[in-house]
């Protein structure tokens, strides 16, 4: 009886000597890169990683460590403004059906803005900014228009079928209806919204389910089809901004794209490579910049004028790998950011 | 009291071997196993068993206060149970880290099917009119389950009081209320017809609005929230009635379930809105005839029809038609028998048996109507040399699903699952059994794995698990010298395990976040050891007892050595599990408390902090007071705390779980 009793203490002991992780410690937010973790769905772990140069060491759990509060799930874009010489920037965090204004430098919630139709979520997929205006896409097929200043939500425009992705060029803002939702049928077209007025100029047919969108500096705007993951194969499109056509379709298979100085910078997700597309020539480079075919889930890119930045979202269900390379494709040095790692904000 | 557990386990043995029970065994059992009179009233445990196998009583399911069997295999050692929370929640157990689908659940003997999703939600099953459940790991304990119950590696056997003939009138009506919003009624009557049948009826309902107050620390509150969106309605009756022939048993049951709910869904982060609905429509009826053939040749029958209907609704989603309604109806029928051929002692014998099944899906999510035939087949044996116990048998399935849209090419699986077990009492006079056993099991993937639209992979292979399990047991009575009656009770095993499981069948994103698919990627590696001790004493009118369950499991993930988790311990898998119960009654009264620990575990594959879900202590306490209005009626009334300690937590990410909340259930009984 007595070694029963022995037994079990031991067994309780056992039991409480379990290790817990280390909650990671806050940073400062200066002289570094802030990286936006989608996270999963249900999850409630959408997560703002931050990198520092001076350290050159990673920390995960940004804004929870800050605003003592989760992000929310599934945060699916940002984009940075400057207001009154402060940095912020504008997260639009899907399944949570926020947009969330954050201060670059402290890491400080500005406002959360909830978007909903009476009860249900609209969920914001992306965002994109002007001088005075903040515009999220909802999946609810809605353009939410905020008012930068006062961040108050001022309008919303009806659109098409689950809009995923934006841009905006000379005062119109592009918006790629996916119709994921619907899939087999999925929407194809592309609403323009005139930026001065928020009103519905044209509607362009596409191609079936269009997502990201970039525009570049020659009146062209460039979004990408996923298609239908059979028969209807990936695409580039090239929309002539002046006249709301389409004048180029090219079949390839772009995952995660950006715009640089001229140029869109790509993974090609067949060759698993980053390759370059020139907008002032509307040529690709037939050179491949950097080689990923070590990557298992090329997730996002982000050029600036020194470096190129990558994500390996690592399966979507493990921590992201984020690499640097120089402009020139020489690998620099990489650190780990948290779940499927989309954005990024650099703090100089 | 006795007689009744005796049912329990040997219930074919029981009823169809009448005298041959009486005769002397003593010289082909060991001493100990001949001689020892087992109180199973205060057992948990089978400890003459080859493979670990766990016995929840009819009072032991009553002092866990535990409404459904998920909650309380939760004093299982090695059962990790998974309880989404709310009433009417999806609850489905692992063991020893092996998914639900390597379980069996048997009711009344014959398994039950489920081949959409491939388990069985184990909060369909109320503990109200249990006579008891019994757990076993590598061969189910019936003695008269078909051959498929024999091809998952473990199997929960419920064993219902409906099945079982009543000796005159009988009638028991239970309320039960929680104040998590949420009541059960139900009432079971069985009545004797002639000199050799039986009749019965149990119904029950479950109602409420489910809503409950919880704490999410992680919205940056110390606020109360209300889980909204959890209304339920749910109404089951089940039809019970046989006889008792010259040289056996035959019997039917029929079974509807109807049950309209709101599904609480996740707890999203600042967004309330959750507006979805489900709806089922059951349908089974089973027959069931068993017989002796000869003085030592037994069988056991079974056929059975099923219809399952499922209805989801979102009446908030965002495509063109703004709500998404999916529908899903199996149907299935199958049938089959079991040969026992008794040999000199009880419990030894050679069987043999063989079932069919037909299964077919028509749903709105899927693009074509698959259809599925499976066999079962099983030899086996079990059989006493000297101390040694040999249990074995190899259990063959095959399974053929029809062409689809998607797969035009037949599809079909055939897999062999070898069992072995030795069990050893080693001494002489000490109830003392050494074991040992190893199973090929497989996990076959179900329609959804299957055929589902855009998810489902028909190129999936069965999931495969090597089962090895190395213990020790041991029960003992010490009996008092003034009364019979009175003594005190011991048990305790200690089993040590190694699995270990390949393609594992797992949903993870492929093209993109969007697309998710059923693969095989995976590959895990399980040790552990489960302990389980228990002491109960019995002297007079008082009974008192406390046992604890206790369980190490490291099961870590070797898929990919080139994957930042390779080596982790995979989800939903705490490296420490505890349970704690202790029970006290005395003339009519009785009081229960019990705690459940469940260790730290991660909701992903990687073991980080962001990841990691804490660990819990659940304890409930419990009160109850039995009066005898006459010699037949009896009335009982018990309370109980539920969460005592009011913890906030979360056994799945995001499905947070009440805190303190109590329970009231009234109990009359006629007999």
């Amino acid at each position: 009886m007595k070694n029963l009793i022995y037994l079990l203490s031991l067994l309780v002991l056992v039991g409480c000597k379990k290790p817990e992780p280390e909650e990671p410690t806050p940073g400062d937010f200066e002289n570094g890169i802030l990286v936006l973790n989608e996270g999963l769905y249900q999850q409630n772990n959408a997560s703002i990683s931050f990198y520092s140069n001076e350290t050159q060491t990673a920390s995960q759990q940004a804004f929870l460590n800050v605003n003592g509060r989760g992000l929310g799930d599934t945060a699916n874009d940002l984009e940075v403004f400057q207001q009154n010489g402060n940095t912020f920037f504008v997260v639009a965090v899907d399944v949570s059906s926020q947009l969330e204004v954050i201060s670059a430098t402290t890491m400080v919630s500005i406002k959360q803005i909830p978007l909903f139709d009476g009860m249900t979520a609209r969920q914001p997929r992306a965002v994109a900014v002007t001088a005075d205006k903040i515009y999220a896409c909802n999946f609810d097929g809605t353009v939410s228009v905020i008012n930068i200043s006062t961040l108050e939500e001022t309008k919303t425009i009806d659109v098409g079928e689950n809009p995923d992705g934006m841009t905006i060029i000379n005062n119109k803002l592009y918006v790629a209806n996916s119709g994921g939702l619907n899939a087999p049928d999925y929407d194809s077209t592309i609403t323009v919204i005139d930026t001065q007025a928020d009103t519905v100029l044209t509607t362009i047919t596409a191609k079936i389910n269009c997502r990201s969108m970039l525009s570049g500096v020659n009146n062209d705007v460039y979004v990408l089809s996923s298609g239908d993951y059979a028969s209807v194969g990936p695409a580039m499109l090239r929309i002539d901004a002046a006249a709301d056509t389409v004048i180029e379709e090219i079949a390839i298979n772009i995952g995660p794209w950006t715009y640089n100085e001229g140029w869109i910078y790509y993974v090609d997700l067949d060759l698993n490579g980053v390759y370059r597309y020139n907008t002032l020539s509307s040529t690709f480079e037939n050179a491949q910049l950097i080689d990923c075919s070590t990557f298992l889930t090329p997730y996002a890119i982000q050029v600036t004028d020194a470096n190129i930045y990558l994500s390996d979202a690592n399966n979507y269900v493990n921590s992201s790998t984020i690499r640097c390379y120089s402009s020139a494709g020489g690998f620099q040095y990489e650190f780990t950011a948290a779940l499927n790692a989309k954005e990024f904000v650099f703090n100089d | 009291m006795q007689i009744r557990l005796q049912i329990l386990f040997f219930l074919f043995s029981c009823i169809a071997l009448g005298q041959s029970f009486g005769q002397d065994t003593s010289k082909t059992l060991p001493v100990v196993v001949a001689n020892k009179p087992i109180r199973m009233d205060v057992s948990h445990t089978d400890i003459y068993s080859a493979s670990p196998t766990f016995i929840l009583s009819q009072e032991r399911l009553a002092s866990l206060g535990a409404l459904d069997i998920g909650e309380a295999l939760r004093f299982v050692p090695g059962v990790q149970l998974k309880d989404f929370g709310g009433v009417g929640g999806l609850k489905t157990v692992s063991y020893r880290s092996l998914g639900s689908s390597h379980t069996a659940v048997l009711l009344d003997d014959n398994v039950q099917l489920n081949n959409q999703t491939g388990s069985i939600n184990l909060s369909s099953f109320e503990t109200f009119g249990l006579n008891g459940v019994i757990f076993s790991s590598g061969q189910p304990a019936s003695n008269i389950a078909l051959p498929s119950a024999y091809l998952p590696a473990n199997s929960i056997a419920l064993s219902s009081q409906l099945v079982n003939p009543p000796t005159s009138f009988s009638f028991k009506y239970r309320q039960n209320m929680a104040t998590v919003n949420a009541f059960e009624s139900a009432a079971i009557m069985q009545l004797p017809i002639g000199g050799d049948g039986f009749i019965g009826a149990q119904v029950f309902s479950k109602y409420g609005s489910g809503a409950y107050d919880y704490k999410y620390p992680l919205l940056g509150d110390d606020q109360k929230h209300t889980r909204m969106n959890s209304r339920i309605l749910n109404h089951k009756i089940r039809i019970a009635g046989g006889t008792y022939l010259k040289h056996g048993k035959i019997f039917g049951t029929f079974f509807y379930n109807e049950n309209n709910q709101q599904l609480p869904g996740a707890v999203i982060l600042y967004n309330p809105s959750n507006d979805q609905t489900l709806y089922n429509q059951d349908y089974r009826g089973d027959v069931n005839w068993m017989g002796k053939i000869t003085k030592n040749w037994m069988f056991a029958l079974n056929g059975f029809g099923q219809s399952n209907q499922t209805v989801y609704n979102d009446p908030t989603f965002l495509n063109s038609a703004g709500f998404l309604n999916a529908t899903y109806k199996q149907e299935a029928w199958g049938s089959g028998f079991i040969l026992n051929r008794l040999l000199k002692a009880p419990k030894e014998k050679v069987f043999a048996g063989f079932d069919i099944k037909s299964t077919k899906l028509m749903s709105s999510e899927f693009n074509s109507d698959p259809r599925r035939l499976q066999t079962a087949s099983v030899i086996g044996v079990k059989k006493w040399i000297k101390r040694f116990r040999i249990e074995a048998n190899l259990a063959h399935q095959y399974i053929a699903d029809q062409p689809t849209n998607q797969d035009s090419t037949n599809k079909s699986y055939s897999k062999l699952s070898p069992y072995l077990a030795i069990a050893c009492l080693p001494f002489k006079n000490q109830p003392i059994n050494v074991r040992a056993f190893y199973k090929h099991a497989f996990r076959m993937p179900s329609f959804n794995d299957l055929y589902y639209n855009y998810i489902g992979n028909s190129q999936l292979k069965p999931e495969n698990a090597h089962i090895t399990n190395l213990g020790i047991s041991y029960a003992n009575w010490f009996q008092s010298s003034d009364n019979e009656n009175n003594g005190l009770k011991i048990e305790a095993t200690v089993d040590g395990y190694y699995n270990e499981v390949s393609n594992k069948i797992v949903a993870i994103p492929t093209k993109d976040l969007f697309n998710w698919s059923m693969q095989n990627i995976g590959k895990t590696e399980a040790f552990g050891v489960d302990i389980s001790l228990m002491v109960q004493r019995v002297k007079g009118k008082w009974k008192y007892g406390a046992s604890t369950q206790q369980s190490i499991n490291k099961t870590v993930d070797i898929t990919d050595v080139n994957s930042p988790s390779y080596g982790h311990q995979i989800p939903y898998t705490p490296a420490y599990n505890a349970s704690y119960s202790g029970n006290v009654s005395y003339k009519g009264y009785q009081f229960d408390a019990n705690l459940v620990y469940t260790g730290g575990r991660y909701s992903l594959n990687e073991n980080i902090y962001s990841n990691f879900l804490n660990p819990f202590i659940d304890i409930n306490l419990g009160v109850q007071k039995e009066f005898r209005i006459t010699k037949s009626w009896k009335f009982a009334v018990n309370g109980k705390v539920m969460n005592l300690l009011n913890n906030n937590y979360e056994v799945i990410k995001s499905f947070p779980m009440p805190g303190r909340y109590y329970q009231l259930s009234l109990k009359i009984t006629f007999k």
